[in-house]
């Protein structure tokens, strides 16, 4: 296979895979809290009928997460990332928290 | 009889615990990153893993008529369908970052300076097991 014979794929890439991993779980977990605040945008995310709103948001969450993966790959592309190694981690680390708490039942009703 | 056995049968052959077999066999080779990485066969586990959630998403979300779905899912509130879907929706990003992850990094994963990446790597392993045990959980009540 290509990918394992390629000698060398730049940092940026996993730097950049790793960051919009992060977007995207913040962009999934803010468009669900406006869907519930915002009934009208249910309308939007609505595309399988029976399913509610998750066909729509899986949708979303892939474009959030390739969009943002070009564009860091681009903006870090032949750059020295090093330094932004442990930055990316801890906001991957806490954009999952943020994800799992703003997820729970009890907190999404108590924010819609 | 022949009914049980089918029951079963079908049960084994669901996503579900195919991705538990996959889990538990990256876990090990999770823990060996630093001293003895086998990068090759870890994306190829996760390859399968990600392509075994594909299957169980299409499964669950285009045919929802499939064994996956009983009469309890159709039962559920609103909000805890939604919280269950939510649990699941984050994980084949978290593994496709980790794909690339691997890709990038090879057998230097193991490497000092890959230290962050190594950490990542884990943690994504950790959250994407995490929130599929959850979402596994709620999808027995």
């Amino acid at each position: 296979m290509w990918f394992f014979t390629r000698r060398r794929i730049h940092e940026s890439l996993s730097l950049a895979a790793v960051l919009s991993a992060a977007i995207s779980l913040h962009a999934l977990w803010i468009v669900n809290l406006l869907i519930g605040r915002y009934p009208d945008l249910t309308v939007y995310f609505d595309l399988a009928s029976g399913l509610g709103i998750i066909c729509g948001l899986y949708l979303f969450g892939l474009v959030v997460f390739f969009f943002s993966l070009g564009t860091i790959a681009v903006f870090y592309k032949d750059k020295d990332c090093s330094h932004h190694r442990l930055n990316v981690f801890l906001f991957l680390l806490v954009s999952l928290i943020i994800y799992v708490i703003m997820t729970v039942p009890v907190v999404y009703e108590l924010l819609v | 009889m022949f009914s049980t056995n089918l029951f079963f049968a079908i049960n084994f052959l669901s996503p579900d615990f195919l991705i538990f077999f996959i889990f538990g066999a990256l876990a090990v080779f999770t823990f060996w990153l630093r001293k003895k990485p086998q990068h090759k066969l870890i994306v190829w586990l996760l390859f399968l893993l990600e392509a075994t959630f594909v299957w169980k998403l299409l499964a669950e979300i285009f045919f929802p008529l499939s064994h996956l779905v009983t009469e309890q899912y159709l039962l559920w509130s609103v909000v805890f369908i939604t919280h269950r879907w939510l649990v699941l929706l984050p994980i084949p990003f978290l593994l496709a970052t980790a794909i690339v992850i691997l890709l990038v990094y090879h057998d230097k994963i193991s490497d000092h300076h890959a230290r962050e990446y190594r950490r990542c790597f884990s943690l994504l392993m950790v959250s994407s097991f995490v929130l599929f045990l959850l979402s596994f959980g709620e999808s027995l009540f």
